[in-house]
């Protein structure tokens, strides 16, 4: 008895390709809208109400590079948003020396978008790997 | 089999959402105690810490009980914030005159001897953490986005 697999096949690559588009999108809508506004705001490093600006567009954090969670080599990031939080909530000046501080949130905001990007290309490989094994199953079947 | 796939896609994008941290609030009491005959100056010294690092908390009240081993009330202590900004320690200081008598069972408790104090004419502690009981919280909370949108402006 041949049991036919190309449903399961089929739902497998359309379930993954969805899932990597979904793990995907917040990370090309980063690297094409977000990064490149904080970039320009950054730029201008020597305006204080432009690097607010920045921050507070950095403080909302990407999905993949949450401020709750920490590695290592993000453990200072929690001491700079304390101290930029209350610059902001005081009305404190930014000066061009915080520009250095505001760039390791973006890096962190790129790493985050990397790996949304990086989880969409490996669950496409996932999707194409479910395509070939269905292509083989159909060739299997008209044998 | 799409009946299969439909919640399967609803459980990973659920995984994939961010995780909110309500504004929570962490508290911790120290005590300084001051012979000033006929009464005791006792200063408390109430720590906040908002833990959240994506919330506001705003209009924080609530009551401090000193509690006993076997929950019993010995002392109330209300706290007022107006905002606790994420990660923020906030300490409120609270002087009290006590005579000798009022404060006698919560130096029964923390197993100190009155006699001593005097003699010192100070002590200081940390209570421990089971003797500090937050009743009644009251406050709210805000994304930090939009408090900073409101007050950066």
């Amino acid at each position: 008895m041949k049991f036919d697999d190309s449903k399961i096949y089929f739902y497998f690559s359309i379930a993954v390709l969805v899932a990597g588009f979904l793990f995907g999108l917040p990370g090309i809508y980063s690297k094409m809208v977000t990064e490149p506004a904080i970039e320009k705001l950054l730029a201008q490093n020597t305006d204080s109400q432009k690097l607010k600006q920045a921050y507070i567009m950095l403080r909302n954090p990407h999905i993949f590079a949450g401020y709750d969670r920490y590695d290592e080599a993000g453990a200072g990031i929690e001491y700079i948003l304390k101290e930029f939080d209350n610059r902001v909530a005081q009305q404190k000046e930014f000066t061009s020396n915080d520009a250095m501080y505001l760039e390791l949130l973006l890096l962190r905001r790129q790493q985050g978008s990397d790996l949304s990007i990086k989880t969409m290309i490996y669950f496409i490989l996932l999707s194409l790997l479910g395509v070939t094994a269905l292509a083989i199953e159909k060739h299997v079947n008209k044998k | 089999m799409i009946k299969y796939i439909i919640p399967l896609l609803l459980v990973v994008c659920a995984g994939c959402t961010q995780y909110v941290d309500v504004g929570d609030v962490e508290f911790s009491v120290q005590v300084v105690f001051q012979q000033n005959v006929p009464v005791f100056a006792t200063t408390y010294t109430i720590t906040l810490l908002n833990t959240s690092i994506n919330k506001v908390v705003k209009n924080y009240t609530a009551t401090v009980a000193i509690v006993t081993e076997d929950k019993h009330t010995l002392k109330q202590l209300t706290v007022a914030a107006d905002k606790l900004l994420p990660k923020q320690v906030q300490q409120i200081t609270i002087t009290q005159n006590e005579s000798e008598e009022a404060i006698k069972p919560l130096f029964n408790e923390l197993e100190i001897d009155i006699n001593e104090v005097i003699k010192q004419q100070e002590a200081a502690l940390v209570l421990p953490e089971g003797m500090v009981k937050v009743e009644k919280a009251h406050y709210e909370t805000v994304d930090i986005v939009a408090y900073l949108q409101e007050v950066g402006q």
